[in-house]
């Protein structure tokens, strides 16, 4: 999934627990070999190599109809064909591609190029899509589906920073020695008990310029989060920050927020949210979060410090 | 024209993803509960003309337990028994009087005991949920059994889901001291059950449920211990109601509210509408202040007594006059790990000037009555 994953459940069963655990393991790598780019036999690769037309099954094309309204509600700025921009920044050298190959790449890139009819699709030839934005959110609110059915009240699914929660974080006092929560860290399960009390989960945000800081803290009861930021993959060229989150129109990285955090009931609308937020220049972004009526961290630079819009 | 709000696009997309709309709903844990109640009815109040018995009503202690035990992943076992004991006296008859109408109250010397078992497989599909169940009831006086079975299933990428019933029961009445009153010696009832209901989840925080159930009784349908009683030997009811559950992230609590019809071919007709606050305290508690409104109208051969004409059907029991009730309840509920212990009291209280309808005459035999109820269920 790309990142460090962590699951914390408490719950009075500890035998209950590891079962839960496992189902939500099993639920994490049946989506990462379901959707994954680099596995030559998953549904995604199979849509991209074919340019005729590819039946998919009922899950992706749930996936299929939520890429297009995340479109058709930005205008086109989130469009899942725009990963092929990729193949033309490269972070390595911190070269700047010529307007010709942004431009020859721009042609391969528009959803309203590709054939979508309510499970069926044909993508042309020398394009591809990318469920990058999506399908990991997806997961983490599958994930606390998981744990919620198998009747978890305290947990939180962290999945490369992709945040959902359900209930507290349980206090020393509430948990007792019968509760115990499992935690993975890099694919090992532990039980941890040191916990602070608190209502809800404190989850910090991260500074956008020094990993190590946060730059707020949020207090996530029910609900999910995800953060889209300009740091986790940049070059600076002449004084301006080249990031890894592209404009499908313009074919440039973008370089309005430094980090957009927003809050919403699933993990999969919290990260496209977030997305659009650092997609739209920050006046629009914050006007946007705002008449999607969530609650959002927006970060900005202005002459090298970083301010924070919080509402 | 109004903009729209792009979370609210991106959410009513996102709940068509399979993942995101709910599992199979099969339990986890094995789970156990015992309830107590003390049923207390109030006596016979001062402003109603008592013609003969005693005032006071009945008192019902209730012992009840629930075991749920898994079988698989996909299975369930659920049996339920109920004890309860009744003492006191019940209304008898009504009759005229200069005032207008007179109760007779039956002695003080009932006094009953009353078993139920219920057992319930419940098998959680992908898609199907099926249930089969089966009790019995007993009584000195009383015999009762019943077979049911539901069939449960989800579309729409599970956000809609459809669930139909069908229960049939068998009744056997051999009523005490049937010789010494002239009552009935043996008698029997069947009833047949059929229902259907969709529920809808509108939002992450809003579900909606419609149901219908449609009744029919054949046999003995009077009321053995009510003197001059004589009711159809047929009976039709139809209910349709309407819930939603809502839940408010702002306050922490979820509101339930659910209004029920209900008509049968004795030309009853009823309104039931049930309004509960669930306010989560914390992470572990919960109060639930609630509140009833019941109104109802009167069946075709109720009287407030017996006319002089002897008709083919009569009977003066309150529980099919024309007459309204409100009940409040506050319910309290502390989790504490694997245990939760519940403790609630109900105040019900029935008068005909709560009804819809204006009542001429109000029926001498409303009952008033309160509910306290402890105990606690665990989970292993």
């Amino acid at each position: 999934m790309g990142g460090p994953c962590e699951l914390r459940f408490f719950h009075h069963s500890e035998k209950s627990v590891r079962k839960v655990f496992d189902a939500c393991r099993n639920e994490v790598l049946r989506f990462e070999k379901k959707y994954s780019r680099y596995l030559e036999d998953s549904v995604l690769s199979k849509i991209n190599q074919h340019s005729n037309a590819t039946k998919v099954d009922s899950e992706t094309t749930a996936i299929l109809n939520y890429a297009q309204t995340a479109y058709q509600i930005s205008d086109g700025l989130f469009d899942i064909s725009s990963g092929v921009l990729r193949t033309i920044w490269d972070f390595k050298s911190k070269l700047i591609p010529e307007q010709k190959v942004v431009n020859n790449c721009l042609k391969r890139i528009g959803w309203n190029k590709i054939n979508w009819n309510d499970g069926e699709i044909s993508v042309p030839k020398d394009m591809e899509l990318d469920f990058g934005g999506i399908v990991k959110e997806y997961a983490a609110d599958a994930v606390k589906n998981i744990a919620l059915n198998s009747g978890i009240t305290n947990g939180l699914i962290n999945l490369g920073g992709d945040i959902v929660a359900i209930g507290s974080e349980l206090t020393e006092e509430t948990k007792l020695s019968s509760s115990i929560s499992l935690k993975e860290s890099n694919g090992s399960a532990f039980a941890d008990s040191d916990y602070s009390a608190n209502q809800g989960w404190p989850i910090g945000i991260r500074h956008p310029d020094n990993s190590d800081k946060a730059c707020c803290r949020i207090n996530l009861l029910h609900g999910a989060v995800a953060t889209s930021g300009d740091y986790e993959k940049f070059f600076i060229q002449n004084g301006r920050r080249y990031c890894h989150i592209f404009n499908p129109k313009t074919g440039y990285p973008v370089s309005n927020a430094a980090s957009v955090t927003v809050i919403a009931p699933l993990c999969i609308v919290a990260g496209t949210l977030s997305t659009l937020g650092m997609l739209l220049p920050v006046k629009d972004a914050i006007a946007f979060l705002k008449q999607s009526e969530v609650t959002f961290i927006l970060t900005y630079r202005e002459e090298d410090k970083l301010k924070i819009v919080r509402d | 024209m109004k903009k729209i709000n792009p979370k609210n696009c991106l959410m009513a997309s996102a709940l068509m993803l399979p993942a995101v709309a709910s599992g199979n709903g099969a339990p986890v844990d094995s789970e156990f509960s015992y309830r107590y109640s003390s049923y207390v009815e109030d006596d016979i109040a001062d402003d109603v003309e008592l013609t003969g018995g005693v005032k006071s009503r009945y008192e019902i202690d209730v012992h009840q337990m629930r075991l749920l035990t898994l079988i698989g992943d996909d299975n369930s076992l659920e049996v339920n028994w109920l004890g309860e004991s009744l003492s006191g006296a019940s209304p008898v008859a009504t009759e005229r009087t200069a005032n207008g109408v007179g109760l007779i109250m039956s002695g003080a010397s009932i006094s009953e005991k009353r078993q139920d078992t219920s057992v319930r497989f419940t098998h959680y599909g992908e898609l199907f949920n099926w249930a089969l169940e089966g009790g019995v009831s007993k009584e000195n006086d009383y015999e009762s059994s019943y077979v049911a079975g539901d069939l449960g299933f989800s579309f729409n990428a599970k956000n809609t889901s459809l669930n139909i019933g069908f229960s049939t029961a068998d009744d056997d009445l051999s009523p005490s001291d049937a010789e010494v009153f002239n009552r009935v010696l043996s008698a029997e009832k069947e009833t047949s059950s059929y229902s259907l209901s969709l529920s809808q989840i509108l939002s992450p925080n809003n579900i909606i449920l419609f149901g219908t159930s449609f009744t029919e009784s054949e046999g003995f349908l009077t009321d053995p211990y009510k003197t001059g009683d004589s009711r159809p030997t047929t009976k039709e009811q139809s209910a349709y109601s309407v819930q939603l559950r809502s839940f408010f992230d702002a306050a922490d609590a979820a509101l339930h509210f659910n209004y029920r019809y209900y008509s049968d071919d004795w030309k009853m007709q009823s309104d039931t509408i049930d309004i509960e606050w669930h306010q989560n305290i914390g992470t572990d508690m919960q109060l639930v202040p609630a509140i009833r409104y019941y109104s109802q109208g009167e069946t075709f051969f109720y009287e407030p007594y017996e006319p002089d004409d002897q008709p083919e059907f009569y009977s003066s029991d309150f529980r099919l006059s024309p007459y309204g009730a409100l009940s409040l309840k506050l319910a309290f509920i502390q989790r504490f790990s694997s245990w939760s212990y519940t403790i609630s009291y109900e105040n019900y209280d029935s008068d005909a000037d709560y009804s819809f309808n204006n009542v001429a005459l109000e029926s001498p035999g409303l009952v008033d009555f309160t509910r306290l109820t402890i105990g606690f269920d665990t989970k292993w």
